[in-house]
């Protein structure tokens, strides 16, 4: 696992923008791993108890999907951007069929409730990417 | 009675690990059957939990109790794999009761209604302490 972590003035020059990226092992067994940083991170924006569970849940959802299809021996990466109140996480693996996960799962549906935004994108080389933004006090969707 | 209280023969204890989850299963002489969890029931776990209630169902069991008590957490993979044990107990004319629900996997069930199908008992909140 490798992080490193950079930290810019945003655009409006109002706050502080710091990035975090997170790089582990395509294998289910270190999204205990993602869950933690991901808490650590939310914490730090103040989010509140149940708005940093959302997030677990839902980056531990959008890297599950990828893990589905991604390339044996791959690399996962999540990149952590925190600006003002709110957490953008994209998540991004390569991976054997290049497809968006489906939108019509319960997986899905648990991600959307929780994470707020939420989009998946694939580029030519069949990395696919899932990326979710969160706001504080945003609060879960109900489904 | 405790179940170190049973003969050896009259129940079975089986621990299957997917770490960081461990499930540990027990069948009744009553074809009553428990299945215990401590970790995090997310796609590693999943799949051990599964089989956990494919053995139990597999050997009679008529019932089956959940007992999420050693659990912090819990994804769709989990919750997947609890709707998998409804339908399996379902199939059968059994029933199935989810205990020792914790925080945030009661906050999981609530959000996607699940607690609206599956029998669900909250964890005991433990006792102020006295002054």
């Amino acid at each position: 696992m490798s992080q490193r972590s950079a930290h810019t003035a945003d655009e409006a020059g109002t706050g502080q923008r710091d990035f975090v990226e997170v790089r582990l092992p395509a294998e289910g067994a270190y999204l205990s791993v993602l869950r933690t940083a991901t808490a650590g991170l939310a914490a730090r924006l103040d989010f509140t108890l149940d708005e940093i569970e959302d997030l677990r849940i839902a980056v531990d959802e959008a890297c599950a999907m990828l893990l589905d299809q991604a390339v044996a021996g791959g690399v996962l990466s999540c990149v952590f951007n925190l600006v003002g109140d709110a957490l953008h996480v994209t998540v991004s693996a390569p991976t054997t069929d290049g497809r968006t996960p489906a939108r019509d799962t319960f997986a899905w549906t648990v991600l959307s409730a929780l994470a707020g935004e939420v989009d998946a994108t694939v580029n030519e080389d069949k990395v696919v990417s899932i990326s979710l933004h969160k706001k504080r006090g945003g609060g879960p969707e109900q489904t | 009675m405790s179940l170190d209280d049973l003969p050896p023969d009259d129940v079975d204890h089986t621990s299957v690990s997917a770490r960081p989850c461990v499930v540990h299963i027990t069948l009744e002489p009553d074809l009553g059957g428990t299945v215990s969890v401590r970790g995090d029931m997310d796609m590693t776990a999943a799949p051990v939990f599964r089989q956990a209630v494919d053995r139990l169902v597999d050997e009679g069991a008529r019932s089956l109790r959940i007992d999420l008590s050693g659990v912090s957490f819990i994804d769709s993979s989990g919750l997947g794999s609890l709707v998998y044990g409804y339908r399996r107990l379902r199939d059968r004319d059994g029933d199935i009761v989810v205990c020792g629900v914790g925080p945030q996997p009661a906050r999981v069930l609530r959000i996607t209604h699940l607690d609206r199908i599956l029998s669900v008992e909250a964890a005991a909140v433990p006792a102020a302490p006295r002054r």
